[in-house]
């Protein structure tokens, strides 16, 4: 972002350090015009107290200041309180005007004049207004307001010039006339005017402030001829007004029909996937080139806790075909065969076993160092079976590292540099898998939310999330919560009422399967397709199972919770193609604010599982799961391990599935059931602290007590009910 | 004037052949025809509509109708979308 060249430093420092703040309606292209004025250095922060962000920067001597996109000050939602109070605070206005919506921007700037404070208007989107055969006298709304009226078209930088030049015009403007005298009169009693309105329009946060005032709210008188003023300004300074359908308009209509609706959402849905999909898949395997180079910065901390702390040894071991292949050679029945297998085992067991830490992958050299090791008999038995290339292939094994366990250094580095130590572990996990996530699915919202599909999709959704007590806002929720459920749980704060945010909240909680298990998901889904010979039956028995969780919760929560959800109401702005430059913007703003907010979670996390392993309280758990697993769940004693896994991270349990999926020690059912557990079961750590933070410790208690009662009961249920079925 | 609840949009097409004027809820008005908010029952409702600058006698369009579902309704340029409760009590007459 460059910014504009002001040739006079000395017009704006005339008074100096004003804070100039920038109002309007959402979608009025408020953040188009900051962009355009603000130079490089971009604060955004949250409002103290609140979770909304506010965009800050330096401009000049003074002060450029964004606020949230609104159509009153009042209290109608935090949006509107924190316009409110960074408004009273600025000394210049700048109201952002859609000039093809006048009748409907102008009742905010009506308000604004009102607070008798210097004002400029930005009259935007003239280009949009004159596509649509909008005939708009800018003077003729100057004289009527009372302050500078200054077309612009933001988007191409067209008036901005003249914006900023109007800024030292800036002036009080001329307020409704039938208003001014009870203004005055209370404006000298509370201190300010804008007080007083928002006292008269019954603001229930200002009139706390003035208890000792029993001012009777005017509201609805107030806004009747606020609107009627509107409504005259627009007839004489708008030419006749005819509507013109536009290409987008059908568009818009398609995407709000049921049938073509579902058919552009799939669509939708399916590009999002294939976005993520390469994303983070062609991240993931960036990053696990990454991780390779990863494995240039985990060994050298390794090797620097290693130095410091204590030891480390590593183990090489073959991975699962190699290993089985060497299983099948041993039962061989030529002698010469099973000799050489138990020599490799020998081998593998002196040179690659329990081995002290050497850098980077020398390991490797230990591999290929077996030619030299096995004897010339078994190269040549091994060579007769086909086995001999793949034995001392490097990229057949893996290593993993292990301090001793014995003693308190070694349990501090396995805590700092261990199997899920925080230094390396951790840091590969936020760096390497969910920034990529987190980025990914903060860019589709982004274009989604730009081009003006997201209201469409939350009116398509509406009805069916009336049924779980939700309106159509919270499909936003939702679809990140396929991509990190953490991040879906800090979004609930847009919802309309605290219902309808526990609501939403233990849903994701509950049931939505974050992405990191949903790659797993899909394949182990898979596995048990063909393991079951083809039949689809794995796959619609888990859709429908979680369908029904997700239903019956949401009823449940619905009929349970007190109070009502808010109904949709819902701006529709006209469809547009997404801006990159806004959109990249709002990606990294958001995914860096979720990082900030929720690394150190994932951090405490993990840091958590560390103790749990070095202290043996892992291994316990494992072992008291192990009965239920075993006797209710019918599934195999290893599948304890998974659900442990799986407290700490999603991908956990769910990778841990795979393993024992390939192994082929599950049935396809028997996969089924896991999956079914596996999904409903606690959320991570994270998603639990940042739970703890949103909705409060008891509502986070009862969502984590809830989902271990629901995943292993419905787990059981459909595992015992198979079971009679004969189908397990 | 006559209220009537749960009137067709047909019915409601006849009638405007007579001197009639028919109130339904937002739900149910014919599509893609001028109709006139002659009452929002819910102030809250209505102080929404007015900052958008829809009032009692304001002329919108009903555009769109999801089944049991949400209203989408224009009025000049702005397009909204509402849900199904709060169309119902919103009361329109046909233009």
């Amino acid at each position: 972002m460059t910014r504009t060249s002001h040739s006079e430093p000395d017009r704006r420092s005339a008074v100096a350090g004003r804070r100039i703040v920038l109002v309007g309606n959402p979608n009025a292209g408020k953040s188009v015009v900051f962009g355009a004025m603000s130079g490089m250095y971009v604060d955004v922060s949250n409002y103290p107290g609140t979770t909304i962000e506010i965009s800050q920067a330096p401009y000049g001597q003074d002060r450029l200041q964004d606020s949230p996109g609104v159509y009153g000050l009042g209290s109608f939602n935090d949006e509107e309180r924190v316009a409110r109070d960074v408004i009273l605070q600025a000394d210049i206005l700048v109201n952002v005007v859609d000039a093809v919506h006048l009748e409907r921007d102008l009742f905010l700037t009506l308000q604004l004049l009102e607070l008798a404070k210097p004002m400029v208007v930005a009259l935007n989107m003239m280009d949009e207004a004159a596509s649509r055969g909008l005939k708009i006298d800018p003077a003729r709304l100057e004289q009527q307001l009372g302050v500078p009226v200054i077309p612009t078209v933001a988007v191409r930088r067209e008036g901005i010039d003249a914006l900023e030049a109007a800024l030292d015009r800036a002036r009080p403007g001329q307020g409704d006339p039938h208003w001014r005298v009870v203004l005055d009169e209370l404006a000298d009693a509370v201190g300010g005017r804008g007080e007083a309105l928002l006292l008269l329009e019954g603001d229930r946060d200002v009139a706390a402030r003035h208890p000792d005032l029993p001012v009777e709210a005017m509201r609805e008188e107030i806004y009747q001829t606020r609107r009627r003023r509107a409504d005259a300004v627009v007839e004489s300074c708008v030419g006749p007004f005819t509507y013109r359908q536009q290409v987008r308009d059908r568009v818009s209509r398609l995407m709000l029909h049921p049938v073509s609706g579902a058919l552009i959402l799939l669509a939708v849905l399916w590009g999002m996937f294939e976005v993520v999909g390469v994303l983070v898949a062609g991240d993931l395997v960036g990053v696990t080139e990454g991780m390779l180079m990863q494995e240039r910065y985990e060994p050298a901390v390794q090797g620097a806790v290693g130095r410091v702390v204590a030891p480390a040894r590593y183990t090489v071991q073959p991975r699962a075909p190699l290993a089985e292949r060497l299983d099948e050679l041993a039962d061989s029945s030529d002698a010469a065969v099973a000799r050489a297998a138990e020599e490799v085992r020998q081998a593998w067991d002196e040179r690659l076993a329990d081995q002290p830490w050497r850098e980077g992958g020398a390991w490797r050299e230990d591999v290929r160092a077996l030619e030299q090791v096995l004897s010339p008999d078994a190269q040549q038995a091994l060579r007769r079976v086909n086995a001999w290339d793949a034995l001392v292939d490097p990229s057949g094994y893996y290593r993993t590292l292990r301090f001793p366990n014995d003693t308190l250094a070694g349990k501090a580095a396995t805590v700092l540099a261990g199997e899920y130590g925080v230094l390396t572990h951790t840091v590969r996990y936020l760096v390497g898998l969910l920034l990529p996530l987190v980025l990914a699915f903060y860019l589709l919202l982004a274009l989604l939310e730009d081009c003006g599909y997201l209201p469409r999709l939350a009116t398509l959704t509406d009805r069916a999330l009336n049924t779980i007590g939700l309106n159509g806002r919270a499909i936003i929720p939702i679809i990140l919560g396929f991509g990190c459920v953490t991040m879906a749980t800090i979004t609930t704060r847009l919802l309309g009422t605290e219902r309808e945010k526990s609501i939403a909240a233990s849903i994701l909680n509950f049931v939505i399967p974050c992405s990191a298990q949903l790659g797993v998901i899909v394949g182990i889904l898979a596995l048990a397709v063909a393991a079951a010979g083809g039949q689809a039956g794995p796959i619609l028995l888990y859709v429908a199972v979680i369908l029904t969780i997700l239903v019956l919760l949401g009823t449940l929560l619905d009929r349970l919770l007190p109070g009502r959800s808010s109904h949709l109401f819902i701006e529709l702005p006209p469809l547009r193609l997404p801006r990159l430059g806004n959109v990249t913007k709002k990606t990294f703003v958001r995914s860096f604010a979720f990082m900030k907010e929720a690394a150190p979670w994932f951090v405490v996390g993990s840091l958590a599982v560390g103790l749990m392993q070095v202290t043996g309280l892992l291994t316990a758990a494992r072992d008291a799961l192990a009965p239920l697993t075993e006797r209710w769940l019918l599934l195999t004693r290893e599948a304890a391990d998974v659900f442990i896994m799986g407290l700490v991270r999603r991908d956990f349990g769910a990778a841990g599935l795979t393993r024992l999926a390939n192994e082929g020690t599950l049935t396809p059912y028997q996969m089924t059931v896991s999956l079914i557990v596996v999904t409903l079961f606690v959320p991570c750590i994270a998603s639990l602290l940042i739970l703890v933070k949103e909705r409060g410790v008891r509502q986070a208690a009862a969502i984590w007590v809830g989902t271990w009662l629901t995943a292993f009961a419905v787990g059981g249920l459909v595992a015992q009910a198979l079971r009679m079925a004969g189908m397990l | 004037m006559v209220v009537v609840r749960g009137v067709s949009p047909r019915l409601a097409g006849e009638a405007l052949g007579s001197n009639m004027s028919i109130q339904m809820g937002l739900h149910e008005a014919p599509l893609n025809r001028s109709v006139r908010i002659a009452r929002i029952v819910d102030p809250q409702t209505r102080m929404q509509l007015l900052r958008l600058g829809i009032t009692e006698g304001s002329e919108v369009i009903c555009e769109q109708r999801l089944p049991f579902g949400p209203v989408v309704l224009r009025h000049r340029h702005n397009r909204l979308a509402l849900g199904r409760r709060i169309a119902r009590d919103i009361h329109v007459a046909v233009a």
